[in-house]
């Protein structure tokens, strides 16, 4: 321990021991509630079986089929180095996003710890974001969301190392910036605050020299670019050049623009619309037979406990942000603002799933104003304590439908009865 | 004085750093390039040849282990649906795609079937249209569709493909010439045998026999 301690003092004021222990207990308690049962299904599960096989074409040929051409192709590097590190089985199918779901949870809570430094509020998102329904069932699937969360995340994270001094977190930003374009395109709006917040802070308050310029320009802008396009190397071995990259790009957001709802309504059923997703409950339930005692259940929901609270803690925090001048905080705001005020502009279909991409500003938000607006209160800690409790029995309830576990049917009648329903095996 | 040299060197070694950043990307994407690049193959001598049908040049594609070419179709159909199981007249385009012998399309349409072509993927919301024709895409492989008149060919030596039953005499005396005066660089053409004529006189021994 002593030997690391010098490594843990460069890799942020958040890794004092107590509060190590905290992202240790988190990283843990999300790997165990996401891990649970995961080889319970030993054949292709939802869309895996368009994932894996595309996973497998794209690194040995460098096309996508039977998935997308379309979207950028970290999923499939990783899904591949997944399988070639597990197996090509239920565990190498799942353990990326399982794994990648787990250290965004430990990620969530460092980065609460380096902006607060409060254990209280990195404690309230991290519950909330360690039990989120939608953020455990994705992360025991195929989709490549929880690994753009994880490297938006940790750029972030090492964009706070750098604006508290620690000069070689940038070019770890940069590439992480990059590796979260080549998952998911939702970031590309957030990376214009983070880059503002870097210039900020190196110009504004640190040194204003032609050499910072150099630095900050290749850390965010050349790393960025070289890490994303390096995930098309398997696409350049097919022949192309360099030159047939741009066009390639505009192909694939022309063709993602032509996307209609038709197609992926039987998928996904009636996942609701971004602009929905904050303001009333969007609960689709997968049953087998909801007849039975028991039956096996999936759910796909926006945890309206939670989420429900988002925009009146953004509405708390842009006043603060405000009042108290940080821009932090604004930083936070922008960075979960922006891609999903890119989901209610573009003109194709968006699932809730893609919420996930948020959610962890949204908890961070709602831990941050609940924790403020009640300082000071004589019953803070009933409350604080309460509203965990809250959080933790719901999420525990839900939390076997999360994982697609066998629950008796009338302890969830409620939930039945407010969800849209859809028969096990037509979607996820 | 001591902050004074400290603030130097630490800019030198940031601007050092930053260097060695922008040039190390700067290297990695040519290097990228030229991987690609280096995965096309193509024929040491150049050829000609008759098939009977067009799908038959995907056999024939294969033979020569041809890899990340451009392809220049002249023909009223396209032949890439993916839907078709197995290598079918309709489909062997798309199987070159997917064998990777293919990677850019140039679709060359006569005149007789331009309209009604036109008219079907002018309603498709993922083409581009540009000042020769039309882009779009086969799974990710770009498809510029192009009238005769305007046809720009690549810079890049090319496969050529014929469906000669497809176009009038004058037509393919044109293309033959457009391949002989050397706008349309190619080191495999292949016609189909009936109409081929008007191509092989238009040639004139440019290309050997396979």
């Amino acid at each position: 321990m002593r030997g690391l301690r010098p490594l843990l003092r460069d890799l942020g004021g958040c890794m004092r021991p107590n509060n190590l222990r905290l992202i240790l207990f988190f990283l843990f308690a999300a790997f165990v509630l996401r891990v649970l049962g995961i080889w319970d299904f030993p054949t292709y599960r939802g869309i895996e079986s368009m994932h894996v096989p595309a996973a497998k074409n794209y690194v040995a040929t460098g096309q996508n089929t039977p998935d997308t051409w379309y979207q950028p192709p970290m999923k499939h590097i990783l899904l591949m180095a997944s399988i070639n590190v597990f197996g090509d089985n239920p565990l190498g199918w799942r353990l990326r996003n399982v794994i990648l779901g787990s250290l965004s949870c430990g990620l969530l809570i460092m980065l609460c710890l380096e902006l607060f430094g409060d254990r209280k509020i990195a404690s309230a998102a991290g519950l909330m974001y360690l039990l989120d329904p939608l953020q455990i069932s994705i992360s025991r699937s195929s989709y490549e969301d929880p690994a753009a969360v994880f490297f938006f995340l940790l750029c972030l994270y090492c964009v706070l190392l750098y604006v508290r001094g620690k000069d070689f977190a940038l070019p770890l930003a940069g590439m992480s910036l990059g590796a979260a374009f080549a998952a998911r395109w939702y970031y590309i709006p957030a990376a214009i605050p983070v880059f503002l917040y870097v210039l900020y802070h190196s110009f504004w308050k640190g040194r204003r020299t032609p050499s910072r310029a150099i630095y900050i320009i290749a850390s965010f802008c050349f790393l960025p670019a070289l890490a994303y396009v390096s995930t098309y190397y398997a696409w350049f071995g097919r022949g192309y050049g360099l030159n047939e990259y741009l066009p390639m790009f505009f192909d694939s957001v022309r063709e993602l623009n032509a996307l209609g709802m038709g197609e992926y309504k039987r998928i996904v059923g009636e996942s609701g619309r971004p602009s929905k997703w904050f303001i009333w409950p969007e609960i689709i339930l997968f049953l087998d037979d909801p007849q039975s005692a028991w039956s096996t259940g999936l759910i796909f929901m926006n945890n309206p406990p939670v989420w429900l609270l988002a925009i009146p803690a953004a509405i708390y925090a842009s006043v603060s942000a405000w009042r108290m001048k940080r821009l932090d905080l604004l930083l936070l705001l922008l960075c979960g603002g922006l891609p999903y005020a890119l989901f209610l502009a573009v003109n194709r279909p968006i699932f809730l799933y893609s919420g996930l991409s948020v959610l962890p500003f949204v908890v961070i938000l709602i831990a941050y104003a609940i924790n403020t607006a009640l300082e000071g209160h004589a019953y803070f800690f009933r409350f604080y304590w309460g509203i965990l409790a809250v959080i933790s029995v719901w999420g525990l309830y839900v939390y076997p439908l999360a994982i697609g576990a066998s629950v008796p049917t009338a302890l969830y009648a409620p939930l039945m009865a407010v969800a849209h329903y859809v028969r096990l095996g037509g979607g996820m | 004085m001591d902050d004074l040299v400290q603030f130097v060197m630490n800019s030198r070694r940031e601007l050092a750093i930053g260097l060695a950043m922008i040039l190390f990307s700067v290297f990695a994407l040519a290097g990228f390039w030229a991987y690609g690049v280096s995965k096309r193959t193509y024929l040491e001598k150049h050829s000609i040849s008759r098939i009977g049908v067009p799908h038959e040049a995907l056999g024939v594609w294969q033979s020569h282990g041809l890899r990340g070419r451009v392809l220049i179709l002249f023909d009223e159909k396209l032949n890439a649906r993916r839907e078709v199981e197995g290598v079918t007249p309709e489909n062997y385009v798309y199987r070159a795609i997917e064998g990777n012998i293919i990677r850019k399309i140039y679709h060359i349409l006569p005149s007789s079937s331009w309209p009604r072509v036109e008219a079907a993927i002018s309603r498709k919301l993922a083409t581009a249209r540009d000042r020769n024709g039309y882009r779009l895409t086969v799974e990710g492989t770009p498809l510029l569709i192009r009238h005769l008149d305007a046809f720009t060919p690549p810079a890049e030596e090319a496969l050529v493909l014929i469906n000669a039953r497809a176009w009038s005499p004058e037509e393919l005396t044109r293309i033959a010439g457009l391949i002989k005066d050397g706008a349309i660089k190619a080191d495999m053409v292949m016609v189909t045998d009936e109409g081929s004529a008007p191509v092989i006189a238009g040639l004139g021994g440019m290309y050997a026999p396979e």
